[in-house]
């Protein structure tokens, strides 16, 4: 209890506030930047750190991060350009819910299920981090890779009315992820002889250009006129905050414990969390048909997932000096300057500072709300703006935010090249999400599937002999024959063609 | 642009075999059976297996044509001008170096608020404006390094 | 507090008028990193980019070209123009990426200017390990059966790898008798260790000294002519085996090939004076890292002796194209 008191202290400081608060700023205006992520914010206070009191250092990095991730948001539900990857997963139904007029049910589930969410994984992180550590740390390249194919299942009940085309979608997003060096044998792939291409597809440009650029080409295509109907304002952001606690509370736990047990798995973040989360309502929701089309349940749970994962993503950091994610791979390297050297020693023998970042986590989740607040309050300007004068500056926010990705003109190729694909994906019914997803997935499932076969020599019987391997393989299983059956029952359905729907203005 | 179920099945099923072509001459890891090719193999045989049931599918539902132009692929307004946002976009990425970030955000956004029949004043003035804001914005505050071209060094 | 700096260092640069021209720096310079944000070398740039803007009176902007496995960023810092405003924290893999036929870029592309930090590697061994000492080690893969012994690090033919293939080759044992496994880095290889995947991880000791403090893993060797500052308790690969191989990841700053001469000099002076800092030597000594400073011509020696040695070990060993 005392090292608590002391904590308090140490929290309780101008400085520390202080920089807690400017910091918040500063996240949340990086993050709300398409193309800056969360870890770029980030990683751009570092020498600033150089110069504040440890606690104040880590805190400014503790808010900054939770703040980006839940900033991304915002411009995904205003303008479909969704922020950070982690809002990638449900910016269609934010965004769909601004062009319904209720921008605030969308942004206000965003700020209180993720301020929420946050808190919950702190919580987690407080009470459970060394168990639940020694529990991480044991996962091995097999466990990783069934649940790398977990994550991949979540394609098929992203695209659910049409699995083929969900699948297609899915491989394309594995393609696109293969390209570069960037695989385990370190042989160029898919590079057509370009250096630039070595470096392999960047996720933040492809976003960019497949949500973003889509939607610019669409718009310029069907002309001014489709302004009219375009919603004006955002209305109180609080208002629904009432009944989405009653009616979705237990989304917002799942959410919660999803995103908490893929964040402390080192190797899995907030982005891999939000799709997964996503998908699992979807799942077990009762009107999965609403799910893309602005409908605010899927939202909940995955705005939950991704900032409990931030959270939750400290426990081998801390314990074990592993980070859970980029951004704690950034804070790792300063807690060492600052002598918060990670690792079991850290929660015995200087405990009060150690209490005292677990403070300032529940704090910039706290002030999250307000401030996020604040921050759709002054954003929301953007839907006053007629539609053609709105375009032409969406495209050059995209191009900055492509570019700034590398910091280079490829960024900008990569975008243009996938605003065209997302658009032609759109034009012929294929689902968005499963491509992105498969981008987010694949690195992850290829690494731990050669290691895998590498390690095994060939024997296949090394996927599933060990313990923890073999028990989500067994889930694994397990879902697919649901699926399948659920294929094979409603047959004459599924087998209807798809039809062609209605353009979209 | 919107394909018929078989022709898109067509289309994936080319690039499937393409990519598991591509990858079987991927050399493996040395000493190991796999590497380079392992997953891109995979990728491509699903990418088959689902383009053959599209094709399936469309082959079962009867005729269709095989491209079908939505409304605004036929309408040559609408085409100029997402070809002229898609040219604006080349633009940039061959002359943004050259002249600098300031004059080719201006034309860019420019272009595009004539397009979007925006009133020249109205399309300059905000031009200006935007090109300057952004760059205030990302070079300056967000140190992304924005080519400064021929753009003599702004005061802040 | 960017904002605020900006506007401090714009009022700053408005009141100074117009810079005498002749006097280099006149505007910002950027350091190119070839890895992310978040990483070692991230950091180290970071922290020499605040101490150059000290010393040059510029802001020093680090920006991050990934990807390629430092392909793509050390190939920016060889283009860019040789005018001082573009600088590069080279690292490691120019020695080792063009031996893989990576690229054709080598270290003669870069005007040297300060090497800043070595890291040798360690040999890590799970703190379970039946293997108390280097020699036992060595012993054991010698007499097991090929893939007996698994270890990861780093990606295939990257640094980590070279460094155990050559430690093996220099005892006369075969290193494909080790397999290696590729892995992103040196944090999700001590991860594979701990969740027993694999056997050894010769990674930098900095990147395992969380798990060394924790008791998880213990470091059996230390492949440096001298012991480490960080653990003067583990012992030096020669001390243990007698074997003269060494092996130590290093970075530095360099610049496109054709810099001005008054440029590099005064670069290599402000380099010195930031080595010397308090905040330089606090920052490394805190975080680990082997701080080991060659002005200029050294530093290009450094590199020609370093890339001789890993071609050769590479060729030995059967990863050099």
């Amino acid at each position: 209890m005392d090292a608590i008191a002391q904590a308090f202290g140490l929290v309780t400081t101008w400085d520390v506030i202080f920089s807690v608060l400017l910091a918040s700023i500063f996240g949340l205006f990086v993050g709300a930047i398409p193309g800056l992520t969360a870890t770029m914010a980030t990683a751009m206070l570092v020498p600033l750190t150089f110069f504040m009191e440890p606690v104040a250092a880590v805190g400014a990095m503790v808010a900054c991060s939770a703040m980006a991730i839940f900033a991304g948001d915002i411009p995904g539900a205003l303008l479909r350009i969704p922020g950070t990857p982690a809002s990638a997963a449900y910016v269609e139904d934010t965004y769909r819910l601004t062009q319904k007029g209720k921008a605030e049910l969308g942004l206000g589930a965003c700020v209180l299920f993720s301020a929420l969410g946050g808190l919950f994984g702190t919580l987690v992180l407080i009470f459970a981090a060394p168990s639940l550590a020694e529990f991480a740390i044991k996962f091995s390249s097999p466990e990783y890779f069934w649940i790398a194919l977990l994550g991949l299942t979540c394609a098929v009940f992203m695209g659910a009315s049409n699995p083929a085309r969900g699948l297609l979608s899915l491989f394309i997003g594995l393609t696109v992820a293969s390209v570069g060096l960037n695989n385990p044998a370190g042989i160029p792939r898919l590079t057509f002889g370009s250096t630039e291409m070595l470096a392999g597809i960047d996720f933040i440009p492809v976003m960019i250009g497949i949500f973003a650029i889509s939607e610019v080409l669409r718009t310029v295509m069907a002309g001014t006129g489709a302004t009219e109907g375009a919603p004006r304002a955002v209305g109180n952001i609080f208002r629904d905050w009432g009944w989405m606690l009653k009616n979705y509370w237990a989304q917002s736990l799942r959410g919660n414990v999803t995103g908490t047990a893929i964040g402390i798995l080192p190797g899995a973040g907030a982005d891999v969390a939000a799709y997964v989360s996503y998908a699992v309502s979807r799942r077990f929701s009762k009107t999965p048909e609403k799910y893309g089309e602005g409908h605010v349940e899927g939202v909940i749970e995955a705005a939950a997932a991704n900032n409990a994962s931030l959270s939750s993503a400290w426990v081998p950091a801390l314990v074990f000096g592993i980070p859970g994610d980029t951004i704690t791979a950034i804070v790792i390297g300063v807690l060492y300057v600052k002598g918060m050297n990670p690792g079991p020693t850290l929660f015995m023998f200087n405990p009060q500072t150690i209490y005292a970042v677990f403070l300032i986590f529940i704090l910039a989740n706290l002030i999250m709300v307000p401030l996020g607040w604040g921050l759709i309050k002054l954003s929301k300007n953007i839907l006053r703006v007629p539609k053609q004068v709105l375009m032409p500056l969406i495209l050059i926010f995209c191009i900055v935010g492509a570019f700034a990705s590398n910091n280079a003109v490829y960024g900008v190729t990569i975008m243009l090249v996938f605003g065209i694909v997302g658009y032609l994906m759109e034009e012929n019914g294929i689902p968005i999400a499963p491509c992105v997803l498969g981008i987010v997935i694949g690195p992850i499932l290829e690494k731990n599937l050669i290691s895998t076969l590498i390690k095994s020599q060939g024997n296949l019987l090394d996927f599933v002999n060990r313990p923890v391997a073999f028990g989500i393989f067994v889930l694994f299983c397990l879902i697919w024959v649901a699926i399948i059956w659920s294929w094979i029952r409603p047959r004459e359905r599924e087998e209807a063609a798809w039809v062609p729907e209605e353009p979209k203005p | 642009m919107r394909f018929s179920d078989s022709m898109l099945g067509a289309i994936f099923l080319v690039a499937g075999i393409a990519l598991g072509w591509y990858s079987y001459e991927l050399p493996s890891i040395p000493g190991q059976n796999y590497g380079a090719s392992t997953f891109p193999f995979m990728i491509a045989l699903g990418m088959i297996a689902c383009s053959a049931r599209l094709i399936y599918v469309g082959w079962r539902s009867g005729k269709e044509p095989p491209v079908f132009l939505s409304e605004n692929l036929r309408n040559p307004r609408a085409l100029a001008a997402a070809l002229a946002t898609i040219l604006l976009i080349v633009f940039y990425i061959l002359f943004s170096k050259r002249l600098g970030f300031i004059p080719t955000a201006f034309l860019i956004t420019l272009c595009m608020f004539l397009i979007l029949r925006v009133s020249l004043l109205k399309a300059v003035v905000l031009a200006i404006f935007a090109s300057l804001a952004c760059d205030f914005i990302f070079r300056t505050l967000l140190l992304v390094p924005l080519p400064s071209g021929i753009m003599p060094r702004l005061p802040w | 507090m960017k904002l605020l700096k900006s506007i401090l260092v714009s009022v700053a640069l408005a009141g100074t008028a117009v810079p005498a021209l002749a006097d280099y720096p006149e505007r910002p310079i950027t350091l190119y990193v070839a890895w992310g944000a978040g990483g070692g070398t991230d950091a180290v740039a970071r922290l020499i980019a605040v101490g150059l803007e000290k010393e040059l009176g510029q802001p020093v902007n680090v920006v991050n070209r990934t990807g390629g496995s430092g392909v793509v960023g050390h190939a920016a810092m060889a283009e860019a123009d040789p005018d001082g405003y573009t600088l590069g924290l080279a690292t490691t893999e120019v020695n080792l990426m063009h031996w893989l036929g990576l690229t054709e870029l080598d270290y003669n592309v870069y005007t040297p200017l300060a090497l800043m930090n070595t890291d040798p590697a360690g040999v890590q061994v799970s703190a379970d390990s039946e293997y108390k000492t280097v020699g036992d080690l060595l012993k054991a893969i010698n007499d097991s059966p090929a893939g007996t012994f698994k270890a990861t690090g780093s990606g295939q033919g990257s640094s980590w790898h070279v460094a155990i293939a050559g430690m093996l080759n220099a005892a006369g044992t075969d290193a494909s008798k080790v397999t290696w496994v590729p892995s992103d880095g040196a944090a999700s290889g001590l991860q594979e260790l701990l969740a027993g995947g694999v056997d050894i991880v010769p990674s930098s000791l900095v990147e395992a000294r969380a798990l060394i403090e924790a008791g998880r893993v213990k470091s059996l060797a230390y492949m440096s002519s001298e012991r480490s500052q960080l653990f003067p308790d583990v012992p030096t690969l020669k001390e243990e085996s007698g074997s003269d191989w060494e092996f130590g990841a290093w970075r530095g700053i360099v610049a496109p090939k054709g810099l001005p001469d008054d440029v590099r000099d005064r670069l290599v002076s402000a380099l010195e004076t930031v080595y010397n800092s308090e905040d330089f030597q606090g920052f490394m000594s805190k975080q680990g890292f082997g701080a080991r400073f060659l002005p200029g011509e050294e530093f290009g020696k450094f590199m020609a002796t370093n890339d001789v040695n890993f071609g050769e070990t590479m060729k030995a060993i059967g990863l050099a194209k």
